[in-house]
């Protein structure tokens, strides 16, 4: 047997001219948990909905634990979990209605194991679907995902529409999962996400992937915006000389910068200051693709 | 109910089928309780020319309005009963597909381990089913509409004729559906499929008025249908299974079609 979780081996997609997704390969390893990364509209949904055979590629194949996704599918999707990005879900149903008719076609579900996903995620399975919030149905999506303890969960921008503490029981679900050796694969377009919750991550944007890396060294390369506001006027002299920074702007008493890596000495910088206020922005993607990846070649990797 | 995709399709249309029911069975019992009147009035089926395009397109041709078959033929069969069966299966054949695509709920079906073809056949079976009991409706209303006014009327004439409606109606669905498994619009399915049930039937009405396209009406399903009078005759066998061959070919199109294509998001 493979193992490998997902193999991913020269996967393209054009919708006529525009090309979704170009020459991706990607492996997974069994009990891993891999994110996927990228801005909206990189690429990635593309890539999901290929692995569980909703779409078919224009070039490139796919295996997932050595099955083909194209020939092997419903096996394939008898070893995976899935949660689609923005899902649907039958909206005359109850929650619990709908996750028996899934269940049936699976043929196998503990119900205890989901009566205690629904009361982790503070889900009640007796309200109709059409009268739940996003978060709610996301919920609901989560547990169908799961709710059959698969050998590999496909995740697709998971955490959307959960508030923080749900979020926060989302991330030890993950945990728990990847402590019992099932691999898991994420999609989103958070870096703080996939920093807290992946061993590597795959960078995609404009359907070509950048890169694969471990998070450790994805975190060396973390991008922050930091503004300080001080009691006295700011001079650059004292945070030029900081690995790392750029962009320092003075405005009065403030200082906006932007640091690459740990912040850790522009901070015990700043400290031998008065400091009224820090504010600290977690920059968009597109901003780290901008300033680390903006001429990589699309062939490297 | 949510045992599998084939019993779910029959909960989600189980209201909806229900009115329809109530609404064919009503128009079917009232429609044949005017038999009566009409055939007290024999004058009645020299008003209209069998030759004329209104009696044509309006009464199929049946103009003897005073007999049992000749009534329901004109009245009911030649027009109103197929049209509303026809309603039914477009409607419900085009939704089969389009709807969970459309709604995205296609998504999460599909990543069971369940193959398209085996969620697009349950699907399939559960309407042609219910396009049956459809059926059984409008028979078993004749049949009480008939018994009411004591019209002197055998039980395989109308059976005859509702398997022929049947047939008619599951072409057109599966034409429809056939649409659906190639572009995923339900709009556009219900468009073609009931832009050519109407062309069809006025290509059967007209055609053969004229000289020069005398034997046209032979290219519409409309002909093999009802052109054999299955009321009075019985079920033609050569036209019902002209109908299902027709049947048969657009389904194995929209299955091969529908597996081969994307899923849209």
């Amino acid at each position: 047997m493979s193992p490998n979780a997902i193999e991913i081996n020269a996967l393209s997609k054009n919708y006529g001219d525009t090309n979704a997704i170009s020459n991706i390969t990607l492996n997974v390893n069994e009990g891993e948990v891999f994110g996927y990364l990228g801005p909206n509209g990189a690429g990635k949904t593309t890539t999901i909905r290929i692995l569980v055979d909703l779409i078919r590629a224009t070039s490139g194949r796919a295996s997932i634990f050595g099955l083909d996704t194209r020939d092997g599918i419903e096996e394939v999707r008898s070893k995976i979990g899935y949660l689609p990005s923005d899902i649907a879900l039958y909206e005359n149903l109850t929650g619990m209605e709908l996750l028996k008719y899934l269940s049936n076609l699976r043929k196998i579900v503990e119900w205890d194991y989901v009566s205690n996903l629904a009361d982790r995620l503070e889900c009640d399975l007796s309200l109709r679907i059409s009268t739940l919030s996003r978060g709610n149905k996301q919920k609901i999506g989560l547990i169908q995902s799961l709710m059959h303890h698969p050998e590999l969960v496909i995740m697709d921008e998971p955490s959307s529409g959960l508030d923080p503490l749900m979020q926060q029981e989302f991330y030890r679900l993950v945990e728990e999962i990847k402590s019992e050796g099932r691999t898991i694969l994420i999609s989103s377009h958070i870096i703080p996400e996939i920093e807290r919750l992946c061993d590597r991550v795959g960078i995609i944007r404009d359907g070509i992937l950048l890169t694969v890396e471990e998070i450790d060294s994805l975190k060396q390369k973390s991008v922050h915006q930091i503004e300080f506001h001080f009691t006295q006027p700011a001079t650059e002299d004292a945070l030029n000389k900081i690995p790392g920074i750029s962009e320092v702007t003075v405005d009065g008493n403030s200082v906006k910068c932007t640091i690459i890596g740990s912040p850790d000495k522009l901070i015990k910088a700043a400290a031998k200051f008065e400091i009224t206020k820090l504010i600290s922005h977690e920059p968009n993607l597109e901003e780290v693709f901008l300033s680390y990846y903006g001429k990589v070649n699309p062939d490297a990797q | 109910m949510l045992n599998n995709v084939f019993l779910k399709t029959f909960r989600d249309n189980r209201k909806s089928f229900l009115f329809w029911a109530i609404g064919t069975s009503a128009l079917i019992i009232l429609t044949v309780l005017f038999f009566p009147q009409v055939s007290d009035i024999p004058e009645l089926s020299e008003i209209f020319d069998k030759e004329s395009a209104i009696a044509s397109v309006f009464m199929g041709g049946f103009t003897d309005m005073t007999s049992p078959e000749g009534y329901l033929n004109s009245q009911l069969f030649a027009m109103a009963i197929p049209l509303i069966l026809i309603i039914f299966s477009i409607n419900r054949c085009s939704g089969t597909i389009a709807t969970e695509e459309d709604r995205g709920t296609l998504d999460v079906l599909l990543s069971h381990p369940i193959s398209r073809l085996r969620v697009i056949s349950e699907k399939l079976i559960a309407i042609l089913l219910e396009s049956v009991f459809l059926s059984v409706v409008i028979f078993v209303s004749v049949i009480i509409g008939a018994s009411m006014v004591k019209m002197d009327l055998s039980i395989t004439g109308p059976l005859s004729v509702t398997i022929s409606t049947l047939l008619l109606s599951t072409l057109f669905g599966a034409l429809a559906l056939t649409v659906t498994a190639v572009n995923g619009k339900r709009g556009i399915a219900i468009g073609i499929s009931g832009g050519i049930g109407v062309l069809t039937y006025f290509i059967y009405a007209l055609t053969p008025l004229t000289e020069t396209l005398k034997h046209g009406s032979k290219i519409s399903p409309w002909h093999y249908y009802i052109t054999a009078d299955p009321l009075s005759n019985g079920l033609n066998l050569v036209h019902a299974g002209t109908l299902i061959s027709i049947t048969i070919l657009f389904s194995t199109i929209a299955l091969f079609m529908f597996n081969k294509r994307d899923i849209s998001v």
